[in-house]
């Protein structure tokens, strides 16, 4: 971080485009982009050794050739992407109960008394549970269907953006605050004029964060009661000992979790250009 | 002169309280009058409770003893009649001006009356050709500007200001502390004005109340009837420094 303020001030733009150091920040990405490269190229060299050598079972680790041709065969037969849109749909709906009640609680937990001395404590007694120890209990609550699934990535979710909220709105500038209530702004509009505008930037790395825990919790749910999703299309892949498939699967996870997080921090930068610190 | 006062503080303690730490007085037995009309300057040191005063008259926070009278209404909590001008500007930085100077006065009678704002921003505070522009756009003067026009948009009886041009610079400070005489005398509206600068006091106030700190007391309170237009730096307001510094070495 502190590398490319450094190079940002010590390098006009002209000089940039020749500068192979690793101060350049152009530069640093091209680097990683070769490293990644570089470790994929060598595992699949590796894989090529093995099969002269056999000094491991090429069954339990494909090549990434293997994993690439693998892929392409469940895209083409439509099987992937009926994966992945169940998984994404489970995960945001799950993040779409979770986030007015974390809202809701956030802010009433920073703002109001009475809602802190009521909520906070059955929340902080809940907060350190893994939401792992209590998906069982929502699949006999809820059944093995859908709704125990996106009742559990809620669960898992809200904790998150309720938490990132409720910081958030205890933080706002106390100035606003009082500036507010000067101009007779009170009540509900204060809440929805002022609170809500001030926290959102939180609230959508809050929802950010969520989505994180959505894509991490969602693939233990899809192993236990599911007939589609990634998770379980990496469980029914260990039963029948296909072990690109469990790769393809996890592989995918990654990327969607990587591509949401990007789209979301690009939306993130032009909602919230107001930001006086918005230098990027 | 004897006709109600616009603001009475009367007989005003404030003591703070704090977690594992022995209670402060920052406040003891204020009481003060502020005239319908009246340009009042708070002057004292850093700390003796300049902040705490205004906005106890804000009604931003509620004095340990004492009365606080705006009108002939005792004050409880914020009110239309009471503006304030911050020293930070409190800006909305999500809004653009405009809507900063909509926003308050949309509490108000429930009417947006667009003529109007536009005539403070244009013609009172000079802020119609930035009044699209987000606060970070803005530098610090035209901050002030902006939060000024939006407590005059409120239409408030009398304006309480914390040291608002604290943070400008020399120039800017000047240009904004003219037209606020400006708005003042076109307006006749009451301020209180806080401040720690002897000129500043000197140059705005009709009356300088004078604090001492720790814990804070009523100093004297002088009056400067110097006319306007006044001259920096004349003899006359000079005259007026040299009388209030006098009496904050006793
Ligand atoms: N909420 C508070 N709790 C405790 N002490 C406070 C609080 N607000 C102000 N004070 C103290 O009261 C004194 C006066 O503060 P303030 O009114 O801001 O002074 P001024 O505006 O004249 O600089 C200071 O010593 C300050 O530390
Ligand atoms: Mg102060």
């Amino acid at each position: 971080m502190s590398s490319e303020l450094n190079a940002d001030l010590a390098f006009p733009e002209r000089q940039r485009v020749l500068d192979f150091s690793l101060q350049n920040p152009r530069a640093m990405r091209v680097y990683k982009a070769f490293t990644l490269i570089a470790f994929v190229a060598a595992w699949q060299a590796i894989d090529l050794i093995n099969s002269v050598l056999h000094f491991y079972n090429p069954l339990l680790i494909p090549s990434p050739l293997d994993i690439v041709r693998k892929a392409m065969a469940l895209w083409s037969t439509g099987a992937l992407q009926k994966h992945i849109v169940a998984s994404m749909m489970r995960v945001f709906l799950g993040v779409a109960i979770a986030f007015v009640p974390a809202i809701v609680l956030g802010v009433g937990i920073a703002r109001s008394r009475i809602v802190e001395v009521v909520f906070e404590p059955l929340i902080e007694l809940i907060r350190p549970i893994p939401p792992l120890a209590v998906l069982p209990m929502f699949i006999l609550w809820f059944g093995i269907g859908e709704l125990s699934k996106l009742i559990f990535i809620a669960f898992a979710a809200f904790y998150v953006i309720m938490t990132t909220v409720a910081l958030s709105a205890a933080n706002i500038d106390v100035v606003l605050i009082r500036a507010a209530r000067t101009l007779g702004i009170k009540g509900w509009r204060f809440y929805r004029e002022i609170v809500f505008p001030a926290i959102s930037p939180d609230l959508f790395v809050g929802v950010r964060l969520g989505l994180s825990a959505g894509f991490v919790v969602i693939v233990a749910s899809e192993f236990i009661a599911a007939d589609v999703g990634l998770g379980y299309m990496i469980n029914y892949a260990r039963a029948y000992f296909r072990v690109s498939d469990m790769f393809v699967g996890a592989l995918t996870i990654g990327v969607i979790g990587y591509a949401v997080n990007l789209v979301l921090l690009i939306v993130e930068r032009r909602l919230f250009s107001w930001r006086v610190n918005d230098e990027r | 002169m004897e006709q109600t006062p616009k603001l009475r503080f009367d007989k005003v303690d404030m003591v703070f309280f704090r977690p594992n730490q022995p209670p402060v007085q920052v406040l003891k037995s204020i009481s003060f009058d502020v005239g319908a009309g009246e340009f009042v300057c708070l002057l004292g040191p850093s700390g003796c409770g300049k902040s705490t005063i205004l906005n106890i008259a804000a009604g931003l926070i509620r004095p340990s003893a004492g009365t606080v009278t705006a009108g002939s209404r005792l004050v409880t909590g914020p009110g239309w009649d009471r503006g304030v001008v911050f020293q930070e500007y409190a800006l909305f930085p999500w809004l653009t001006v405009r809507e900063n100077v909509v926003l308050g006065a949309k509490s108000g009678a429930g009417k947006v009356d667009h003529v109007r704002f536009d005539h403070f921003l244009g013609v009172t505070t000079g802020m119609y050709a930035h009044k699209d522009k987000l606060p970070k756009e803005l530098s610090g003067g035209m901050k002030q500007r902006a939060a000024i026009a939006r407590t005059l948009a409120n239409d408030p009886e009398i304006i309480l200001m914390d040291e608002p041009f604290g943070a400008l610079d020399p120039y800017t400070r000047e240009a904004l502390q003219d037209q606020l005489v400006e708005i003042w005398s076109a307006s006749r509206k009451t301020i209180m004005f806080v401040t720690h600068s002897v000129e500043e006091a000197a140059y705005l106030a009709g009356v300088v109340i004078l604090l001492k700190a720790h814990p804070g007391e009523l100093k004297a309170v002088i009056r400067n009837e110097t006319r306007w237009p006044r001259e920096r730096a004349s003899e006359e307001l000079i005259g007026i420094e040299r009388a209030i510094r006098r009496v904050e070495r006793t």
